[in-house]
Formats: C-alpha cells, sequence, structure tokens
C-alpha cells in the first residue's frame, strides 16, 4: 500500500535545524484533541517538510479533499484504528496458544485446529473492516493519490471475499488418500485453498486416517501447520499494513482538525501559491498564538477573540525590531511557521499567501546554558556555524535575538559579518534582535527590509 | 513564584552534580535535605557530626548502624502489613533481630538470642517459605525444600507425589501437608510465638522511634560519599566559619559542577564581601568563567550555610542568610521574557533583605542597551540599599560605567594576544571587553575569516 505522506524520498524532504524553537508540540496540542502517541506522530511528520512542489501539491489535493469533501473521516480513521484492537486481542489469543503448546497433557493437535480456527477468524474480522471502510467511498475525490488508495483497498477485499467464500466446515466428504492439503495463500493471489476445509477437522477424523494410512494424517498436519503459517503471515502483513496507514491518516486527521478549528474561529486558511523571490500575504497569522488563544477560547467558553495578524509585501530578508513584547517573535514565527506547514501540504492562516518552497528551515535561537562546558555565547556560535552548513539559496534562517551575552558593540559587529555573508549565500533571513545599530547598517541594502514591530502588534516596513 | 534553595539548587547545578557522584535518588534525597533554612545551633550541630565522621572507625561504625536500621525498617514494614498470625510472629521475631543491635535490655537481647538458635536450625520455617496461595493450599520453595535437614518432609512429598508435577520453582501444596508439617514438630511454632506475645505490645514504640534516625544518618553517610568522590578527584574542601560581623572571605573556591562536562583541572578563585564591597559587577571575557565563578559563590554559600563542608580552601562566612540566585529565564510567549523578568525580580527582591546573598547571571539582555541599563541601575540601587551582598554578571559596559562608584568590578581575565581564557576572576578598576571575537574566531565566524572567505562584500 502506498504512502499517503510521500515521504518515502529522503532527498525530497527539506533540512530542519533546532525545530522545537517552533514550539511544534504546543501548536499540536492547541488544534486538536489527539492522544500523545498521535500527537507525536504528527510532530514527527511536521518535522519532515516537503522541498519538492510536486509531492506539496499532492499533500494538499489529499488535506482538500478531507477537509472539503465531507469525506466521513471520522468513521474512516475509527475503522482503521480498529486494527489496533484487532491486533491486541489476536497477539493475547496467540500468546495463550503459545503457552497452551508448551503445556504437557494438551493433545496437540486440537490445538492446532483451533490456532487455525483463530487466525481465520482474525482474517475475518479484517475484512469486515475493510468491507466498512469501503463503504463509506461513496464521494467525489479529486486527488488521484487518494483515488490509488481506495482501488488498493478495493483489490484487497475482492481477494479476502474469494478467500473467505472458499472455506467451509465439513470437510471430509472428498478426502482421499491423494488428499494433499498443500496451501499457497499470498496477499495478491489467491488460489485454489484445498486446505481451508481443515478447519472441520477433529481428533476422531483424524485417528480414522491414522489408523487407514498413518502418512496420509500426517501430511494432514503438516498442511494444517503450513496453512497456519501462510494465515499468520497474511494476517500479519495486512495488520501493519492498515495500521500504517492508520498512522498516515492520524497526520490528515490533524490536518482536518487544525483547519476547522482555525476557520470556525474566523482564521482564513487557504492553501499558499508557491514562487521563487519575496513573499507576500494578507492578514497572516502567527499559528502557535493563534492556537493558544482558541484553546484557551474554547476552555473558557468565550465566544470571540481577538487574534492580530499582518500584511507582508513583497518580503524577502528582514531585519526585525521593536519594544519588548511588542511581537517581535510572534511576526517572525508567523512567516516561519506558516511556511512550515505549508510545506507539509496544509493550510496556512492568511490570504493572498506567496511561500517559496525552502530546502531548509535553520533556526538559531538565544541559548542556554547547557550541561556541557560552553557559555551561552558560545553554544549560540556553535548553532550559528551549524546554521551556516545548510546555507543556500534556498534556505530560510532565523535568528531570534541571539548573542544576547557579549557586549552589545561585539554582537553588532558579530551579526553584522554574519547577515553579510548569508547574503552572499543568497540565503533569506530573518533576525529579531535588539542591537538596533544593525538596521543603520543594513539601510542601503535593498534586500533586506527593516521591519518595526509596534506596540499594537503591527508589522510595518520602515 | 517564590524564591526557594531548590530553585538554586537547580541553577547552580548541585543537583546534577550530585547526581553524577551518586546516584538519581541520592541527589534527590540529598535536595530535599538541604531545602529548609537552618538556624545557627543546628549548623553547629551538623559541622560537630561531619567532623565526627572523619574519623574513619566512626563513619563505618555509623555505617553498620544504619544498615542495622534499614533492615529493621524493612522488617517493620513487613511486620505492620500482615495480617496472619504466623507470619506476623515470625516478622516481628526478624525485626527485632536487628533491633537486638540498638537495645541495651538484656532480657530481651537474651530472649533474642534463643530464638535465634532454634531458627538457624529449623529454616523451613522462614516466613518466605510457606506463602498462602490460596484458602487450602500453600507454597514452599522448592530450594528450601532440596535442603537435607528434613528428611520427614521429604517422606510426606514423595508420598504426596508431587515432585513429578514440578515445572516452577514452588510446589503447590494442601493446607493438609502444611498441617502435618505442624505435627511433626511445634516446638519453634510455639517459641516464636510465646516470644511474639511477651514482646509485642512493649517493644513496637521504641522500634519506631529508634527508626527515626534513617533521614538523619541517611544524610550524613550520603554527603559523605559525595565528598568522598571529592577527595578521589582531589578536590579540597573546608568547613567555613561563622561571624557575627557583615563579611565574607573566602580562598579557592572551585565550581565543582565542572566535573559533569568533564574537566579535570578547576581553576579555584577567591571571594570576598564586606560592607565596602557588598554587591560587584562581573563583566569578562565569552566563556571566561563568569558564570562558573557565580556558581562556586552559590555552592560554597548554600552548603556552608547548611553545616556542610564547601568546595573552597578555606572559608568565613557571616551567620546563615537566604542565598538567591537569578539565571536567564526562558521566553514567555505571553509576557515575554523582558517583562517576564522584570515581575520575578520583583517578587526577588520583596523575599530578600540584608542578609541575603544574592547571584544574578545576565538579566535584562532581552532588550536594548539602554533599557537594560535603566533597569538594571533601577534593581541594583535597590538591592543596594538593602544591603544585600551579590554579584551581578553582565555585558553592558554603559551600565558599569554608570555605576563604579557604588559597585566594584570583578573581571575575567585572559592573556597574551590570543586572549587565552585563565578562568580567574580579579578585582579591576573598569571592565572593556567580552573578547567575543576570540569565540567566534573559534568557529570561522570572526569578521577576518568571513571576509577570506566571502571578500570585500563582509
Amino acid at each position: 500500500m502506498k504512502s499517503l505522506l510521500f515521504l518515502e524520498d529522503t532527498s525530497k524532504i527539506a533540512q530542519v535545524f533546532e525545530i522545537d524553537e517552533l514550539k511544534l508540540k504546543e501548536f499540536i496540542v492547541g488544534v486538536s484533541y489527539m492522544d500523545s502517541e498521535a500527537r507525536e506522530y504528527v510532530y514527527n511528520v511536521l518535522s519532515k517538510p516537503l522541498n519538492d512542489l510536486t509531492l506539496i501539491e499532492k499533500r494538499q489535493k489529499l488535506v482538500k479533499d478531507f477537509c472539503e469533501n465531507q469525506i466521513p473521516f471520522d468513521k474512516m480513521y475509527r475503522a482503521f484504528k480498529n486494527f489496533l484492537q484487532l491486533r491486541r486481542e489476536v497477539t493475547e489469543k496467540r500468546r495463550r496458544f503459545g503457552n497452551l503448546t508448551r503445556e504437557r497433557g494438551v493433545y496437540l493437535f486440537n490445538l492446532k485446529i483451533d490456532r487455525v480456527k483463530c487466525e481465520i477468524d482474525y482474517f475475518t474480522k479484517i475484512y469486515e473492516s475493510l468491507n466498512e471502510i469501503e463503504k463509506l467511498f461513496t464521494f467525489s475525490i479529486t486527488s488521484p493519490d487518494l483515488q490509488e488508495f481506495i482501488d488498493n483497498i478495493r483489490n484487497i477485499n475482492g481477494y479476502m471475499r474469494t478467500f473467505i467464500n472458499n472455506i467451509g466446515r465439513d470437510l471430509m466428504d472428498s478426502i482421499t488418500e491423494e488428499f494433499n492439503p498443500d496451501v499457497f495463500v499470498e496477499v495478491n493471489h489467491i488460489y485454489d485453498i484445498t486446505g481451508a476445509e481443515i478447519c472441520g477437522m477433529n481428533k476422531q477424523k483424524l485417528s480414522g486416517f491414522k489408523a487407514a494410512d498413518s502418512s496420509a494424517g500426517e501430511m494432514i498436519g503438516l498442511g494444517i501447520d503450513r496453512m497456519y503459517k501462510k494465515l499468520y503471515n497474511i494476517n500479519n502483513h495486512l495488520t501493519t499494513v492498515f495500521m500504517d496507514v492508520s498512522k498516515e491518516l492520524q497526520f490528515y486527521n490533524f490536518a482536518i482538525e487544525y483547519y476547522r478549528c482555525f476557520t470556525s474561529f474566523n482564521v482564513e486558511c487557504t492553501f499558499p501559491e508557491f514562487v521563487d523571490g519575496p513573499i507576500s500575504a494578507r492578514r497572516l497569522h502567527d499559528p502557535l498564538l493563534a492556537s493558544n488563544l482558541i484553546r484557551r477560547s474554547i476552555d473558557a467558553q468565550i465566544e470571540v477573540i481577538q487574534i492580530t495578524s499582518n500584511n507582508i509585501s513583497e518580503l524577502s530578508s528582514a531585519i526585525i525590531t521593536g519594544d519588548n513584547n511588542n511581537g517581535k517573535s510572534t511576526f517572525q514565527r508567523s512567516i516561519v511557521l506558516s511556511n512550515l506547514l505549508a510545506q507539509c501540504g496544509l493550510h496556512v492562516p492568511g490570504l493572498s499567501v506567496k511561500f517559496n518552497v525552502n530546502d531548509s528551515f535553520v533556526l538559531c535561537f538565544a541559548g542556554w546554558d547547557k550541561e556541557d562546558s560552553f557559555g551561552r555565547f558560545e553554544n549560540e556560535v556553535i548553532k550559528t556555524a551549524e546554521a551556516f552548513k545548510y546555507a543556500g539559496p534556498k534556505s530560510l534562517i532565523v535568528f531570534n535575538e541571539i548573542f544576547q551575552s557579549t557586549s552589545y558593540d561585539e554582537a553588532t559587529e558579530a551579526l553584522d559579518s554574519i547577515l553579510k555573508a548569508l547574503i552572499c549565500e543568497k540565503c533569506t533571513f530573518l533576525c529579531v534582535t535588539h542591537l538596533l545599530k544593525l538596521t543603520d547598517i543594513f539601510k542601503e541594502y535593498d534586500e533586506v527590509a527593516h521591519i518595526g514591530v509596534t506596540p499594537d502588534h503591527i508589522a510595518t516596513v520602515l | 513564584m517564590s524564591f526557594t534553595n531548590q530553585q538554586t539548587i537547580i541553577e547552580v547545578k548541585l543537583y546534577n552534580l550530585l547526581e553524577k557522584l551518586t546516584d538519581r535518588s541520592t541527589a534527590k534525597f540529598l535536595c530535599e535535605c538541604l531545602e529548609p533554612s537552618m538556624t545557627i545551633e543546628q549548623v553547629n550541630e551538623r559541622q560537630a557530626m561531619f567532623r565526627k565522621l572523619e574519623d574513619k572507625e566512626v563513619y563505618e561504625s555509623y555505617k553498620v548502624r544504619y544498615d542495622h536500621l534499614c533492615k529493621m525498617q524493612k522488617e517493620y514494614e513487613i511486620y505492620v502489613d500482615k495480617d496472619d498470625p504466623m507470619y506476623r510472629s515470625l516478622t516481628f521475631f526478624q525485626m527485632l533481630n536487628e533491633y537486638y543491635y540498638f537495645t541495651e535490655d538484656l532480657q530481651l537481647k537474651k530472649d533474642i538470642e534463643e530464638v535465634r538458635e532454634l531458627y538457624a536450625v529449623r529454616k523451613f520455617f522462614k516466613c518466605h517459605m510457606f506463602s498462602k496461595y490460596d484458602n487450602q493450599r500453600y507454597s514452599v520453595d522448592l530450594a528450601v525444600i532440596n535442603d537435607k535437614y528434613s528428611d520427614p518432609l521429604q517422606e510426606l512429598f514423595d508420598y504426596l507425589e508431587l515432585k513429578e508435577d514440578i515445572h516452577t520453582e514452588t510446589y503447590r501444596i494442601y493446607g493438609s501437608l502444611y498441617d502435618m508439617i505442624s505435627a511433626t514438630d511445634t516446638r519453634p511454632y510455639t517459641v516464636i510465638n510465646n516470644f511474639y506475645n511477651k514482646y509485642k505490645d512493649s517493644v513496637l514504640s521504641l522500634i519506631e522511634e529508634v527508626l527515626k534516625e534513617i533521614p538523619t544518618l541517611r544524610f550524613y553517610l550520603d554527603m559523605k560519599r559525595f565528598y568522598n568522590a571529592l577527595d578521589e578527584r582531589n578536590i579540597p574542601y573546608s568547613m567555613p566559619t561563622f561571624t557575627d560581623e557583615k563579611k565574607i572571605e573566602v580562598r579557592g573556591a572551585r565550581d565543582i559542577t565542572l566535573i559533569t562536562s568533564d574537566v579535570k583541572n578547576i581553576v579555584c578563585n577567591d571571594f570576598y564581601f564586606n560592607n565596602e564591597k557588598r554587591f560587584w559587577f562581573i563583566t569578562g571575557a565569552n566563556g571566561g568563567g563568569k558564570t562558573s565563578f557565580l556558581r562556586s559563590v552559590g555552592l560554597c554559600m548554600l552548603l556552608g550555610s547548611q553545616g556542610c563542608y564547601m568546595p573552597a580552601i578555606s572559608g568565613c562566612i557571616q551567620r546563615p542568610g537566604k542565598l538567591t540566585t537569578f539565571f536567564p529565564m526562558e521566553e514567555d510567549l505571553e509576557k515575554g521574557r523582558f517583562n517576564a523578568e522584570k515581575e520575578r525580580l520583583a517578587v526577588m527582591l520583596s523575599e530578600s533583605d540584608g542578609d541575603t546573598m544574592i547571584l544574578m547571571n545576565e538579566v535584562f539582555t532581552s532588550t536594548d542597551e539602554m533599557k537594560a541599563k535603566q533597569e538594571s541601575e533601577d534593581v541594583l540601587g535597590k538591592i543596594l540599599e538593602m544591603g544585600s551582598f551579590g554579584v551581578f554578571v553582565t555585558h553592558n559596559f554603559p551600565l558599569i560605567q554608570a555605576m563604579e562608584d557604588k559597585m566594584p568590578v570583578l573581571e575575567a581575565i585572559t592573556e597574551g594576544d590570543e586572549h587565552n581564557r585563565l578562568f580567574k576572576i580579579v578585582e579591576k578598576k573598569q571592565g572593556g571587553s567580552s573578547f567575543a571575537t576570540d569565540v567566534l574566531r573559534k568557529y570561522g565566524l570572526d569578521t577576518a575569516s568571513l571576509r577570506k572567505k566571502y571578500g570585500e562584500a563582509i
């Protein structure tokens, strides 16, 4: 079953450095009610933004289908999650069988029959789940990948239907000395299940065989073992495939929750256009701040909330200044986090958004005293040096108040040289800083805007 | 959010150090013990005990005492938990077996010795041997059954043909077998029961009283373990003396938390505070040891004022007062770092007085230079008015210049053209540079290196 996330090719995944600075986990918690395992999975997917436009657009189509086409996603998602429960049940049964086979005094042949029956029962339950899912696909789909996914489910379902129709319970009618309970069962091609009726076998009937011809009895036993192994492998394979799918669907579940959460609070969300060159957007929100405020509003049952947004026009690199708590980091994050979400194929909280497809996101935030013997300043320098490894025409480098733990003059000189070096590398950078002299230094650079954020959280180009 | 010793312990990284040199649960326990503030009497008592433990024989004897206390504690917990009468009397005996080392009651000791002798011979009455399986059956440890001493027991098992059903270490036997065993020899049961009945009401409260020693003894032994680890690394430590004068003088203080980063040669520094020089600036080269110095002051003051050895060659400190540390905070999404720091500083000032030692590390760096200077001057003014001792690490040279008459300056010094860090902190008239270029050069990010790579664009 092909992946619905398109993460197989690692060369098509953008590199991200110090992604935790964007507080993705907090963002995920803010917009969804998922359990911790699902949140962890979604976080891992969001940490791997795509850098291939074709793949991004494929995901966008899937997200669009799930969000806007009224697919009964909840039911489908629950049906896939059902596989987890099935797996737990069969694991417990298999474990019990394993224990029983080790006990003396248990008649092994009956046990083997019971084991096969257990696997067929499991197989049947998988089939019933897939039936349920198949019935849900009655809507129109725009995404070719989703169509392919549904066709795959229908095919597997068809094969399983054939297998189940061939299984009977009373099988001894046609047993002869040439009886050969050889069973070939593959995922994609299920052949004649001659041993299928072994399920009806019992100890008495086998004893009858033994008396007549001991080799026939042995062959039946062999057939039972072989059938069990095949079924065991098929069931495991099917379960793994659909469990992987149910995990991937968690991402789309998140996409739906995020979209519905924001739009229900009048935060308009759209798919961005991807361009080369300067970016722009109207009414762009910081997804993290918005999610926090929305969560608080839901918990406090307040209906109306106000979330600041900003307009961006033809922006490449920028130095962002402003008084404390004006919203410099919020503005910076509205661009960076939204761009990251966009490259994951998700909506962004803004209108007429034009972003770049970045090969790397590099975040250099103010450091802390760590367990190592380097000081704060040196830790930040190490991060910045690391950033240069990713620096290039399609990288987005983000600085947030670094070099605070040295003198202002020395910090200004350092950042001055570093930012100019990044311009030489043709990177895009966004630098939040209190080193006001930098804005004078970069006044003559057309490609670097000076953005001031005012006390009412509005960012303007100065 | 109140300022507590726990916070200081974390900020000076004492917890991390204790964890490295002992283990996690010991580190947690010791940090809890170091939390409450102490009176001078309590401090003196602690110092006396540490000095006593310097004698190896005394130390070993306390270790033995602690072992017996722990064993007694374990039996006590089992005893209060069990309601099966047979089990209770056996556990009671186990508990008193340990109490033997603490009691001076000769009759009790004699009775314990008598039961001990019987107990050693008839091991199959050990409490873990017969554990209840259900209403009728008991399980018996196979290892115990295989002991050669009990032939009648072996015959019984053979008779019941139980051997063939052994799959694991335990038998499952019926109550009738248990009754058969007790029918073969009732004496041990009777003796233990009699012992239990004689002492159960009188001794328990005495035992509970003795058990109260455990946390205190544990603290000293665990700290001794910590100091032994410092001995192995040849790190000196000493007991401070106390003075009623308002002064602190410490020689050879070390930031021993550098052990967690595997630093081998930890440079020591002296520090002093008095009425003329109460609050100091520290400035100087990045990576020069300013924060380490701050931690060494914090460690000496924290441990010294808790009656423990401090990581210094010698020292004299004023009577125990409060220690408060203020290290940089994480970004607060709502308030922003600057406002969050301001709020926290206001709380700190309200909880401090003239006896508080305040250690501040790079405060107000998340704002522009002038605002940082203004806010810092405001806070430092209040601190100086209170008369607290302390240190303020900063790179804000305009601030240092503005307050040069009120606050002396310490500097992390360097040596030579390459500004090698000596990790020595000495008194200077005024600091001038953080020598950030040296650190940048190390990673090819200084102006000269970048110019070499990118040309005149830099």
